[in-house]
């Protein structure tokens, strides 16, 4: 790598230094210019003009600068101070003389003003690229509830998040990730809430990060996990702000990570998949109704085929006779084992919505009616599968879709439920569903046991896990989570802990 | 010793056992994130040695797809007594055979030297192997039975894929194959029909509804002996359908004999199985110059065993729940007077039929299907023992009394005779 050479006095030279260095780089852009009164002192500012918004830099830079009657040649600094302090209409400036930095700033979309005699650089505020407006979050749409969702923009985000909690206690650090992407990432906590063993946990692992880029929030996920390979996620995704905020008023930690909408929070508990924003804006019972439902969705699609499966190939005498008998009639001239059967349903429904998931709606369209109506009515048409399999697999499809979240690791745990149901029937699953269980309860979320409050032991644990209590009886924060200040409650004196 | 003991009382005493509880769990025990890659060589290695120690050891002989063996849904065991065979039918769900969805039936015959050796060869025809899980009733031939029930009881208890709940049945036709084999039409299941006939006895009492446990609950037990219901086939317009009706008596393990459809209601009353029904009185019986029927909605018996001076008297005491259910013209039941001849007629018509058929049975068949012994069992258990030995000779001499109490709670929807004022 060139060393990298200081700035001197003398301007032309400057521009040359930045000039070798972004020697191939054409979107920058070297105006040079000087003041009607005063001769001889040279200004250049240069920007990237695809970064930058042409507006700041001529009326608010070049123009103030060319008209200003108060400029003369000075020694060193002064200039600089001057103009800042009287000429410049900007809103954020620096003076500096390390030439790496001006280049790292001016890439990022400041503009840089050199000035003639100054050995510094005045950094100048003037970002302007374009920026998505807030839009509804696509994966977390409510019917009642707020409409904004996160976008890529930190700034933006952040706002999000401060109307929500205009309080003093609300910090937000900013920091950069990546030793190239240069990542903006803010790390968002309620002093007073948040645990500081938990808080000190994640800085620390926040700075062991060594990675070239961070394009998306999973980057640091997985870099900071407790469990990074594991299928569940430790820690917690969302895209609604006030999702965001009410995990910040348990007492959580949130990761903003610049160019993307998803906000990771953290420690995540599992119990966190089932609830939904609108479970706490909707009357309590439906958010109850809707929540249990998606705990028994998720037990569904995960099951449903290996039960299915037991049932067939073990454990006949356990159904109804009329079922029996409807079930050995559809089974009738299928040419596949059960277990062959729904796997390869499986991997068609699965292949059907990887393939809808990613084309544009129209085309979308058409492979849903090809599969729907090719691949399923034809199939039991042609004996090729049996009609009950067509039916599980279908409904554990839709089931799997009631927690989006954990839709990844549903899709893995099925096939080992069907696989080690194959070997052993209703025995396997069972098995299969203590192993499944015994690594939840193993797991932790930054020192937080990963299944808290999944296995409500207390009357007070099942408020908001089980069932979405109505406000006024939820009283206390999560454990572990929320312990420094546990009451809810501000106007009230505080019982006891 | 005491110095131990000492110091755990002082343990305990301290702490609290909430405490420690709660220390465990409300704790953030923090652990290097990056621990879980080491030793993660030696997890899998010891995840793969389990697995393979498991799977053998657990190894299910059972899987099997339900379309490779016949779903047998009902059972006729008969016997040649020409040939000294076993021969069993089996009416097994064709499922390769319906071309829609609904189920058809076919039947299977097998004969053997032995009642398993017989299921074994019924695989010589079909093909397949049989799965009795769903089987819902076993028909047994008259004559079979009359030998002995004892192998077809004793395989029904050993077999492990047979359910207790499925019904057993005693045929009077010539084999019991008839029976199952007997559609009215080419999509009806007779099996089934027949366990739907089974079922609705509750409405009519003519004929018991008893499955495996009970059938040999009575076998096993003392001082009851095991009955069950008997069918036959009848003509009607030239189809044939089969028709459940009385009951087949068992002494031991021996068919002795029928009862018939009256028979079979007292002998249900006396067991305190009655739970419905019709009573059917002619004109000459009420002296309400109408003939009538009363519909039974319960009925409850008790035996009261007695014993004095060695000898044992049993008092059936029958307590009905009567409503008038049909006349044969007009019947003024508003009065006190006429209800109260109905009570009594019905009381008199239920006691003596009671006493009838009791003595039939004691004097004919000389088993005691109605529990009396039993009843004396629980009752008198030290008088029992002398007399357990020759039971179903004691029985028939045995001496007893009925009382019924019966009333009328209904009289239907109409509370006025139907008739012009």
């Amino acid at each position: 790598m060139i060393k990298m050479q200081a700035f001197t006095k003398f301007i032309d030279e400057n521009i040359n230094i930045i000039k070798t260095t972004l020697n191939l780089d054409t979107t920058i852009v070297y105006r040079e210019f000087e003041n009607n009164e005063v001769d001889n002192v040279k200004f250049c500012v240069i920007y990237d003009s695809s970064m930058c918004k042409p507006d700041i830099i001529s009326n608010d830079i070049i123009r103030p600068i060319l008209n200003s009657k108060k400029i003369s040649l000075k020694e060193d600094t002064e200039l600089c101070k001057l103009l800042v302090k009287n000429i410049l209409i900007v809103s954020d400036y620096k003076i500096t003389s390390e030439v790496s930095k001006v280049i790292d700033s001016m890439l990022e979309g400041d503009a840089v003003l050199l000035v003639e005699n100054s050995a510094e650089a005045i950094i100048l505020e003037a970002k302007g690229y374009s920026k998505r407006s807030i839009t509804e979050p696509a994966s977390q749409k409510v019917v009642r509830g707020p409409r904004e969702g996160f976008t890529e923009d930190v700034d933006t985000n952040i706002s999000l998040l401060r109307r929500r909690l205009p309080d003093k206690n609300f910090k937000i650090n900013l920091r950069k990730l990546g030793a190239i992407s240069k990542t903006d990432v803010a790390l968002c906590y309620i002093d007073g809430l948040v645990s500081p063993k938990i808080l000190d946990e994640v800085n620390k692992r926040l700075n062991e990060i060594d990675i070239d880029g961070v394009l998306e929030s999973n980057y640091i996920d997985e870099l900071i996990s407790d469990a990074p390979l594991s299928l569940f996620r430790t820690i917690g995704i969302t895209e609604r702000p006030d999702s965001a905020a009410a995990k910040l008023l348990e007492g959580r930690v949130i990761i903003i990570c610049s160019g993307t909408p998803i906000v990771l929070t953290m420690p995540f508990l599992f119990i966190e998949h089932f609830q939904e924003s609108e479970d706490y804006y909707n009357h309590f019972a439906v958010g109850t109704i809707n929540r249990l439902l998606r705990i028994v969705g998720f037990v569904l699609s995960i099951s449903l085929p290996a039960i299915y499966l037991a049932i067939m190939n073990y454990h006949q005498e356990m159904v109804p006779t009329n079922l029996a008998i409807s079930m050995s009639i559809s089974r009738s001239g299928v040419p596949f084992p059960t277990f062959f059967e729904l796997l390869l349903y499986l991997f068609i429904f699965e292949t059907i919505r990887e393939a809808t998931s990613r084309t544009p709606g129209n085309v979308g369209q058409t492979v849903a009616i090809a599969g729907a109506l090719v691949i399923g009515q034809a199939a039991i048409m042609a004996k090729l599968v049996s009609a009950p399999v067509i039916i599980i697999v279908s409904f554990t499809l839709i089931t799997g879709f009631l927690v989006l979240e954990l839709k990844s690791a549903v899709i893995i745990i099925r096939v080992i439920f069907i696989f080690f149901t194959m070997i052993l029937g209703l025995y396997g699953y069972i098995f299969t569903l203590c192993g499944l269980a015994f690594y939840l309860i193993s797991l932790r979320s930054f020192g937080v046991p990963y299944m808290l409050d999944a296995y409500p032991i207390k009357d007070e644990d099942i408020k908001d896990t089980l069932i979405r209590a109505p406000w006024s009886f939820m009283e206390t924060r999560p454990k572990l989570i929320g312990q420094l200040r546990m009451q809810r409650k501000y106007t009230q004196k505080n019982k006891t802990k | 010793m005491e110095l131990y003991g000492d110091q755990t009382q002082a343990y305990w005493s301290t702490t609290n056992a909430k405490e420690v509880y709660s220390e465990k769990q409300d704790k953030i025990v923090l652990i290097n994130f990056k621990e879980c890659f080491q030793n993660m060589k030696q997890k899998i290695i010891i995840a793969l040695f389990l697995i393979m120690i498991i799977i053998p050891l657990l190894s299910n002989r059972s899987y099997s797809e339900v379309e490779d063996r016949y779903l047998v849904i009902g059972a006729a065991f008969d016997f040649d007594f020409d040939k000294n065979l076993y021969n069993i039918t089996v009416e097994v769900i064709a499922s390769e055979d319906s071309s829609s969805d609904k189920a058809i039936t076919k039947s299977f015959s097998g004969s053997g030297v032995s009642l398993f050796d017989a299921i074994r060869n019924v695989i010589k025809i079909s093909g397949k192997r049989l799965f009795w899980s769903h089987m819902k009733v076993a028909i047994i031939n008259k004559d079979l039975a009359a030998q002995s029930i004892y192998p077809i009881m004793g395989w029904i208890n050993r077999e492990h894929e047979l359910r207790n709940d499925a019904l057993i049945l005693i045929s009077r036709e010539k084999t019991a194959k008839e029976i199952i084999e007997c559609k009215p039409s080419e999509t009806s299941i007779p099996s089934n029909v027949i366990e739907k006939m089974l079922e609705n006895n509750k409405s009519i009492p003519k004929y018991p509804n008893i499955d495996f446990w009970e059938f040999s609950h009575d076998f096993s037990t003392s001082g009851i002996e095991p009955i069950a219901p008997a069918i036959q086939i009848i003509e009607v317009n030239g189809k044939r359908y089969p028709q459940v009706t009385g009951t087949a008596v068992f002494s031991r393990d021996v068919l002795v004999g029928f009862l018939d459809d009256t028979e079979s209601m007292v002998l249900l009353a006396v067991r305190n199985k009655l739970r419905g029904g019709v009573l059917y009185f002619d004109k000459d019986i009420t002296n309400l110059n109408t003939g009538l029927s009363l519909e039974i909605f319960d009925s409850s018996t008790k035996l009261k065993p007695r014993v004095e001076d060695d000898k044992v008297t049993v008092e059936i005491i029958v307590k009905s729940k009567l409503g008038i259910a049909d006349t044969e013209t007009t019947l003024n039941f508003q009065s006190k007077d006429v209800i109260e001849q109905i009570k009594k007629t019905s009381s008199s018509y239920i006691e003596k039929h009671i006493a009838k058929t009791v003595k039939i049975v004691q004097e004919k068949y000389k088993s005691d299907i109605f529990g009396f012994g039993k009843k004396i069992n629980i009752s008198f258990p030290s008088y029992w023992k002398e007399v357990a030995s020759d039971w179903n000779e004691n029985f028939s001499n045995l001496e007893f009394s009925v009382k019924v109490d019966a009333e009328i709670s209904s009289t239907g929807l109409v509370s006025k005779p139907l008739k012009k004022e």
